[in-house]
């Protein structure tokens, strides 16, 4: 078969194991078989369920294992709900790893902020297993996480464990009684963390979480070029040229994202 | 090249694969096979559907796939083809639609058919609805194979690329050694083509313009009048979204992998999981299309000027009268 040469043909890949992260949320570990993915924090691949469809999804593991893949998936679509249904053993197509990756090397010796909402830490999960394995490279790491319920919380024994090396700060905007912890948007526990002019900040969630976001951490003084936010699109080909993940600037997501700086792009554009 | 001996040399280019020319159907023109020069119409001003529909198939397979074995076999056939008498603002797309598809990663489907193609030019005059020489597309400099300038009674041909070349070599009986008398006229008459543009828009500075002009009411007026029937992507000779479908056949373990072309002014291209939809209406989508085409794509604009989106479009939207709108000169 002649993969190199035909970008659109998925490679085989293995489900090796499921974990269930909360009530709609699985993580998915993948086995590629005879092929690997070197790929960078931040970069996603597209997950072909045979006969079912296809669709994008960050890397939600370590870079330093390129041999096997984690996707977290909330069932929402046509092919996140078909990949529910997945048992260790079945057979899908992945393709990838496609868009570009953080800049990592930027980020170093500096302070590093990561805020994600809802199964937006997914996108920041490579990223931020980065940032833990080798936390020596870079000053003070925080990872500001929100969600709405406490049910809605995914990677807990993970965080726990990120928490001994990062400093980790859960809000929850709908939290029941009994929850313990802070409440509220991340918006709102901004002030907790300590920011400077050079601080780096990586920030995924929805649309209009993001925008806000990116708005008040201008308004602290961080630069926009130190903002980086990661877009997700419906996407089909991932490599520029279906155009169906484009953006205001005629950017598309897939080949000139997921990962923009908030100078690159109109802020607007996060939203539309 | 005599006026003359073009019929023969059309019939010659048979060698070079299946011949493709304008044709008048009914009340617009269309790329059609021919196999005399007799059937094309070669003084038309546009064909509808623009020469893309060579390269990217309104409807294709990419590949067959067989669940239980996890094997993807891509499907790939195509012969060779002449199109023969395309318009310079055509051949400027498709150079763009190249700059996408036959960049680092190249579309393997795109890139055969466009190996397998041999482009002819051929001159035209400009009616009332192009622009193309306000977007700088109105003379070919390269991009063909070859480039055919009708004079009085004879062509003044241009070679393009070696494919070109060769073919100029291989019926070299067809063709004469340009004289001064022949540069003359040929000046003259470019000279003429280039004042017989009426319609004109200015384009510097047009994509930031119309990054300003984001909130702008123009916007809201003209999404009123639009359908909303994406006309205006068929026709675009640069317009290339598509979508993909997997077809499953009724094992339900085997099946094939469709793509289309697709439609940014339709309501399904910004919608996402959870029924999220970045351009949920025409405002935002009809808004999306013109800072899509306005927008720069290394040096050359995504629009080419051939007037296709005006002349189709069926609620009578200006493309350039929105343009104007936008930059206040109306």
């Amino acid at each position: 078969m002649s993969n190199e040469l035909n970008p659109y043909l998925p490679r085989p890949a293995n489900v090796t194991s499921v974990k269930n992260e909360s009530l709609d949320t699985k993580t998915l570990r993948f086995r590629l078989i005879n092929w690997t993915a070197p790929f960078q924090a931040g970069q996603f691949v597209q997950l072909l369920l045979p006969g079912v469809g296809e669709a994008p999804f960050c890397i939600a593991s370590s870079q330093s294992d390129p041999k096997h893949l984690e996707l977290t998936i909330m069932r929402r679509g046509i092919v996140t709900t078909a990949s529910q249904y997945l048992r260790p053993g079945d057979a899908v197509g992945i393709r990838g790893p496609l868009g570009k990756p953080f800049p990592v090397s930027a980020f170093e010796g500096k302070d590093v902020l990561v805020v994600a909402t809802g199964i937006g830490i997914a996108a920041l999960k490579s990223l931020i297993l980065y940032l833990v394995e080798n936390r020596g490279k870079f000053k003070d790491v925080t990872l500001l996480y929100g969600a709405r319920f406490p049910e809605d919380l995914v990677y807990r024994d993970e965080i726990r464990r990120w928490s001994e090396k990062i400093k980790v700060i859960i809000t929850l905007s709908k939290a029941t009684p009994d929850w313990a912890g802070l409440r509220g948007r991340v918006t709102d526990h901004l002030n907790e963390v300590e920011l400077n002019p050079s601080t780096v900040a990586a920030v995924c969630g929805s649309p209009a979480v993001m925008t806000s976001i990116a708005d008040e951490l201008v308004n602290k003084g961080l630069k926009k070029e130190n903002i980086y936010v990661s877009l997700e699109r419906h996407m089909k080909c991932g490599i520029g040229k279906c155009a169906r993940c484009l953006i205001m600037g005629g950017l598309l997501v897939c080949k000139d994202g997921p990962v923009f700086r908030a100078s690159e792009i109109d802020i607007r554009a996060i939203g539309e | 090249m005599t006026s003359e001996s073009l019929d023969a040399f059309v019939n010659n280019l048979e060698t070079y694969g299946k011949i493709y020319g304008p044709v008048k159907t009914g009340e617009s023109c269309s790329f059609q096979e021919i196999s005399q020069s007799k059937e094309m119409a070669l003084n038309y001003s546009r064909t509808m559907i623009p020469p893309k529909k060579f390269f990217l198939k309104l409807k294709e397979r990419m590949f067959i796939f067989d669940e239980r074995e996890c094997e993807y076999e891509e499907t790939l056939e195509d012969g060779k083809i002449v199109v023969f008498g395309i318009h310079p603002c055509d051949i400027y797309a498709l150079k763009l639609m190249d700059k996408i598809y036959l960049d680092k990663n190249p579309d393997k489907y795109y890139q055969m058919r466009r190996e397998n193609a041999t482009l002819i030019g051929y001159s035209c005059h400009p009616d009332e609805y192009c622009f193309c020489q306000s977007q700088g597309t109105n003379y070919a400099v390269d991009g063909f194979d070859l480039f055919l300038h009708e004079l009085k009674d004879k062509f003044l041909v241009r070679i393009g690329s070696e494919k070109g070349n060769k073919i100029a070599s291989e019926n070299s009986k067809f063709f004469m050694d340009v004289e001064s008398s022949d540069i003359q006229e040929f000046r003259e008459a470019e000279g003429k083509r280039e004042k017989e543009f009426t319609l004109k828009l200015a384009i510097n500075g047009l994509t930031d313009m119309l990054a300003l002009s984001y909130e702008s009411d123009v916007w809201k007026e003209y999404a009123d009048k639009c359908f909303g029937c994406g006309s205006c992507n068929l026709v675009c000779p640069t317009c290339r979204c598509y979508d993909v479908v997997d077809n499953v056949n009724m094992d339900l373990k085997s099946g094939e992998r469709q793509r289309m072309l697709n439609s940014c002014m339709l309501k399904k291209h910004g919608l996402v999981y959870g029924g999220k939809n970045f351009r949920p209406t025409r405002v935002e989508r009809l808004r999306n299309r013109f800072n899509c085409k306005g927008s720069l794509r290394e040096d050359m604009m995504n629009c080419v000027g051939c007037g296709r989106c005006t002349v189709y479009c069926p609620s009578k939207i200006d493309y350039v009268e929105v343009l104007r709108r936008v930059r206040g000169e109306l």
